[in-house]
Formats: structure tokens, sequence, C-alpha cells
């Protein structure tokens, strides 16, 4: 083929060339496996039937000459005889001696096997028909000419090729057309994932590849790009909220810090005065200092690899260590802080999956209510050989349709819970989480909150 | 005491070394890898503090050579970096200690005075622990003051144990977090005062003179009354 070089490399053209020469391939050799079962053998037989009776006159010959030759050939061939033999037999001067074949045909003076035509009387109708004949070379310059009426089998070996040509014909046809088809439906839902692509790359977020709805590779392939899409919109709303954030919750100290250094300065603070303003400074600058600390460690567990601080850790020594480490506050607070725990080992950094156990803990403390308050830090190996900390309180919970939120940075459930704290802890938690192939599940403690690290098997 | 600074902030330079000077201390500042490292081979410091991150040569280089050499000075290794992976880096190349920027003022000095002190308190011998009339038994792993027992959780044992190493000694939060507790990280709550004021009230509570005191702005201290401090 020589199409322009543009065109083979569309997707269409290419996939109906494949399709073609693959239909052609199967039906070829469907039809060539059909021929050889029957045409091919019904052949076979004809020959081997001539051959056999060649081989019997050549004896007769031999036994007992031309006379028993000529007699053998008279009795296949005289009005009683049955089958549609034709047999010749020539002297050396090329006349007829025997047979019912008026004369050798023409140019098949030698070899082994031929094949020509007959015209056969039958009455008033003449029928030309097709034989296939054997010949050999009798001594003394005799030849025999053995041959069958093979006009069916011929009839039928040209239909047969006509059928295939045009079986392999609408094979072409139908190749190149559904291959067309089809390549232009792939084509095209491949230009629609392309555009969908160029619109989200031109910056319109919210744009989502197609799904034909068929669950094909394509479907599942949109769907991952999509997922993938979903994600990125996530990570960039959640930028842009921790933005907002940032700019609220560590502007307003500097604001303030600002705003009272400048008074006192214009109010030429001294001494006592001029201590308390710094002090108030160095605490807010302190607060916003914190919530720089807080994001930095959260954006450095998103971003981080498995590093080669990580080594075997159990996270009952952990979840114990930082329920001991909290318990001082608990008292105080009144809340009763159970431990249930037993080894669950798992692979980390352990000051990260502290850090996050040890803000689990600090959330449940600070939600729990001070009367009757109650929280169970839980550790254990999962079914799947992982490992698990769970840190559940009795406050007021998180309702459902916010959990799946609240772990975002900055997000307070302000009615539910209070909102105290930066805002910042269940995200950092979340991401130790998924630092170490684990995830953050936030169940309901019916009351309160029952938040669970799951960490993947060793 | 005689303190080398190697920073090429020259506005943090600065900082550290009025704040420094402002301290009581005496330093030299350098500005570039190899300079310090010059500086710290010829001169004799009481302690080292360098940025991780310089030019030509970088802060943990400084330290390794330094060590090669067979220095011993402490070094305080100051970075922008807070990873843990980092930390430990840090650490390993023969820094002593290692504080994340932003720090507060007070938390680099009460390090330094750790760090400086360390091998001079001969310590490590001791089977007990005397500050004013509060003795803490290392073996018996008990707690008395003025003769009288005082019951201590295991963790309570650890924090008084930190401070009496270091009487008359600033001891920030974050030191104790990191000492006690083995923890780099700085909690939501402030959970180190509320141990402290536990810790206040066992030893501190029906006696006439307090020994755990609070340093407003940068942590705790432990130091005997006035007369019998020696520090």
């Amino acid at each position: 083929m020589s199409l322009p070089r543009g065109l083979w490399r569309t997707t269409p053209v290419r996939f109906a060339a494949v399709l073609t020469a693959l239909f052609c391939l199967v039906l070829g050799g469907g039809l060539g496996a059909v021929y050889l079962g029957t045409v091919a053998v019904v052949d076979r037989q004809t020959e081997a039937t001539l051959d056999a009776e060649i081989r019997a006159l050549s004896e007769r010959f031999e036994e007992g000459g031309l006379r028993r030759l000529v007699g053998a050939i008279e009795a296949r061939t005289g009005p009683d005889a049955r089958g549609d033999n034709v047999y010749l037999l020539v002297g050396p001067d090329g006349r007829r001696r025997a047979g019912n074949l008026s004369a050798w045909p023409a140019g098949h003076d030698d070899g082994a096997e031929i094949s020509f035509p007959v015209t056969k009387r039958d009455g008033a109708e003449s029928t030309e028909r097709r034989v296939r004949a054997l010949t050999f070379e009798l001594p003394r310059g005799y030849r025999l000419l053995v041959g069958r009426d093979s006009e069916d089998q011929f009839m039928v070996r040209q239909r047969f090729v006509r059928a295939a040509v045009w079986v392999i014909l609408f094979a072409i046809a139908v190749g190149l057309v559904s291959g067309v088809l089809l390549g232009r439906r792939v084509l095209r839902r491949v230009e629609a994932a392309a555009e969908a692509g160029e619109r989200i790359a031109a910056g319109n977020l919210e744009r989502r590849v197609p799904l034909a709805g068929s669950g094909d590779e394509f479907d599942r392939l949109a769907g991952s790009v999509n997922a993938m899409l979903d994600r990125i919109e996530g990570l960039m709303s959640g930028m842009r909220l921790a933005t907002d954030a940032i700019s609220h919750d560590v502007r307003k100290p500097l604001t303030r810090v600002r705003a009272e250094l400048e008074l006192a300065l214009l109010r030429r603070a001294e001494g006592e005065d001029a201590q308390v303003v710094m002090t108030h400074a160095l605490e807010q600058i302190d607060a916003a200092m914190k919530i720089l600390a807080n994001l930095l460690d959260i954006a450095r567990a998103e971003t981080r690899v498995p590093g080669d601080s990580w080594k075997p850790i159990d996270l009952a020594t952990i979840a114990e260590d930082a329920a001991e480490l909290y318990h001082p506050v608990a008292e105080a607070r009144g809340i009763e802080v159970v431990l249930d725990t037993g080894p669950a080992p798992a692979r980390g950094e352990p000051q990260l999956v502290a850090q996050a156990v040890a803000n689990l803990i600090d959330n449940a403390l600070k939600y729990a209510p001070a009367a009757d308050g109650r929280v169970t830090v839980r550790a254990h190996p999962t079914d799947d050989g992982g490992a698990c900390v769970e840190v559940a309180d009795n406050g007021p919970g998180i309702p459902a349709e916010a959990r799946a939120t609240v772990a975002d940075r900055f997000v307070r459930l302000d009615d539910a819970r209070g909102g105290e704290g930066s805002g910042l802890g269940l995200s950092l938690v979340r991401a130790v989480a998924h630092l170490h192939g684990g995830r953050l599940e936030l169940l309901d403690n019916a009351p309160g909150l029952r938040a669970r690290i799951m960490l993947p098997p060793v | 005491m005689r303190l080398l600074i190697v920073e090429d902030d020259t506005e943090t330079a600065r900082y550290l070394s009025d704040g420094l000077r402002e301290s009581g201390h005496v330093c030299d500042v350098c500005h570039t890898g190899p300079e310090g490292l010059a500086a710290a081979l010829t001169g004799s410091h009481d302690a080292i503090v360098i940025d991780r991150m310089l030019p030509s040569m970088d802060g943990l280089s400084v330290v390794r050579t330094l060590r090669a050499e067979g220095r011993t000075t402490p070094v305080l290794v100051l970075s922008a970096l807070a990873q843990v992976d980092d930390r430990v880096q840090g650490l390993r190349a023969g820094g002593d200690d290692y504080l994340t920027k932003p720090f507060a003022f007070s938390e680099l000095l009460a390090r330094l005075d750790a760090l400086t002190r360390r091998g001079s308190a001969g310590d490590s011998e001791a089977t007990a622990l005397t500050v004013g009339d509060l003795v803490l038994d290392l073996l018996a792993r008990t707690a008395t003051r003025a003769g009288r027992e005082i019951p201590l959780l295991p963790r309570e044992f650890k924090i008084l144990e930190y401070f009496m190493l270091r009487p008359g000694r600033v001891v920030t939060r974050t030191m104790l977090l990191e000492g006690v507790w083995d923890y780099n990280f700085d909690p939501q709550t402030n959970v180190i005062d509320v141990h402290i004021s536990r810790l206040r009230q066992k030893i501190d509570k029906g006696f006439d003179t307090p020994l755990l005191h609070t340093v407003r702005g940068a942590g705790y201290m432990m130091k005997a009354p006035a007369a019998k401090d020696g520090a």
C-alpha cells in the first residue's frame, strides 16, 4: 500500500489494515483447510483409482500380451460396462487399438497425469466433459491411457474457488469498513480525552474526561485520569484553603504584634510596660511560628519518601508512651484514659508515628467531656498482617458528612467540637499514615470519635 | 565562654553574636565553611554554633573534618531543615546538638549551656544527685527531701534526674521532650508544663524553699537556695 505517511499514522487506517489482514488470514486458513479436507481428498482418491486401474491393465499386458489387454479394455468399455472410465490403447503408429476414446488427446504425448476435455454423446445431446487421466508407456511403443470423468470434481473445485474469492473479498470489505469505523470510535474517545486534557491544562480544572459507561479499558483509563484530576483539584483547593487559613491564622497574631509594638513605640514604653509588650509579642510570634512549623511538618510528611530513619516499631509501645505523656493532662481534666494494647509491629519513622499518635490523644482529650470523660487507646495487629492504633473518645464526635474533610488542613468543626486547636492535628496524622502506606480512619464511637491509624504489613 | 559562630547570613550572625555577648560570652564570627574550619582548628573555643547550609563548604563537612582532626569541641548545628533524617545526619556527622530555625534565643542559650557543661559535671560516676536538701538515689531509684521520702512515678524520676544533672541551668521544654521522652516534636498541648506542675507538687509542696523554678520565656531550672548554690 502506498498510503501517504500521515494517513497511515492515523489510528482508523492502521486499525482497518490490521483487522483486514487478520480476517484474510483466518478465512484463508479456514478455506484452505476445507479445501484440503474435501476437494483435494477426492482428487487423490481419483488418482489412486486410476493408478490401480493402469497397473491392473499393464499386468494383463505382461501376462497375455496385446490380445489380453485389448480384451480387458473391451470388456471395460463394452455396452454392459459400468462406470465413466475412459480407456485408450494406441500402437507405436499412434492408431487406436482399443478403448472408448477416439484419439490420443492433442498436446499430451507424454507425462504421467493429464487432463483434457472430451465430447460425450448421449443420443442427440452432446456434452463436453473434463477427464483426468494417467498414461503409461507399454513395451514396443504401445501407450495406454486410463482416465475418469472429473467434470463434477472440476465444477466443485471451480465453485469452491469462486466462493472462496467472494468470501475473501467480503472479508476485506468488512475488515476495512469495520476497522475504519472502530478506529474512528476509538479515535473519537481518545480525542475526547485529549480535548479534556487540553482544557484542563489551560486551567479549567473542573473538566473531566467523558465516560462512555461501557466499563471498558477506555472507561477505566478515563476513570483513573478523572481520579487523578480529583486529587489534583483536592490538592489545589486544599492549598487555596491553606493559603486562606495561613493568611488568617498567621497574619492575625502578626498584625496584633505589629500594632502592639507600634503603639509601644509611640508611647515610648519603658520598664514594666515595655516588658509586658515584648513578652506578649513573643507569645504571639511563637503561636504563629507553631502554626508554620505544623504546616511544614505536614508538607514534609506528605512529600517525603520512606527514608533511612525508618525502623521496626511497635505501635503498642508508641501508644503507651504517648498516653503516658498525656496522662497528667487527662488527670487534670478528670478524664479516664484506658489502655488496651498488645504488640503491634510495623515499620516506620518512630518520631512521626509518635507525633501522629500524640495528636490523636491530644484531640481526644480536648473533646472528651470533662465530667465522665473517657479516652480509650488501643493498639493491635490487624487481620491483614498490618498494625493499627486507635484512639476513641466519648465527646461530641464528628458528623458523618464532615469526616471526609476534617483531616484537611485548617478544617475546624467549630460548632461540633469547640473550635480549639490549629486545625492541623488530623492533617498531620493523615499525612503520616499515608507516608507509611497506611490510612487514617475516622469512625463513630457512638458517642464520640474513634480515630484509627492503619499501617500495612511489614 | 568563648564561642565560634559560623553563619553565612549576616543578619542572623549579628543577632546571634549580639545575643550571646549580651549573655556574657565572647564570640568569633565566620561567614563561610573554610573560614569557620580554620578558626575552629586554630582557636580554642568552648563551643561552636554552625549553620548547616554554608557557601563553599557545608556545615556538616566542617564538623566532620573537625572531628577527623580529633577536635572534641562541642558543636551545635543550626538548620532550617527539620526532617528527622536531617537531624540524624547532623548528629551522625559529629554534631552534639541540633536546633531547627526558627528557634527561641533562650533555647539556644540553654542548649549551649548544657553542651559546654556536659563533660564537667563528672556525673556519670555518681550514684546519688543532690540539690539543696533533695537527694536522688540513682541505684535505689528513690527521692528524699529533708529526709522524707517522696514517692515518684518512673517518668517523674527521669524528669527529676534530668534536672538534677543540670542544677542551676535552664532546661527548656523541648530539651525535656528530647531528653526524657526522646521526642523530637512539640505536642499540640503544652504537656510538659502539666508534668512539671505535678512534679512540683511532690518535691516543693510543704517545703519552705522551692527547688524547681520557672524561667520566664525559657523553661525551668532546678536550683538550691542561694546560699548553697555553687554554680
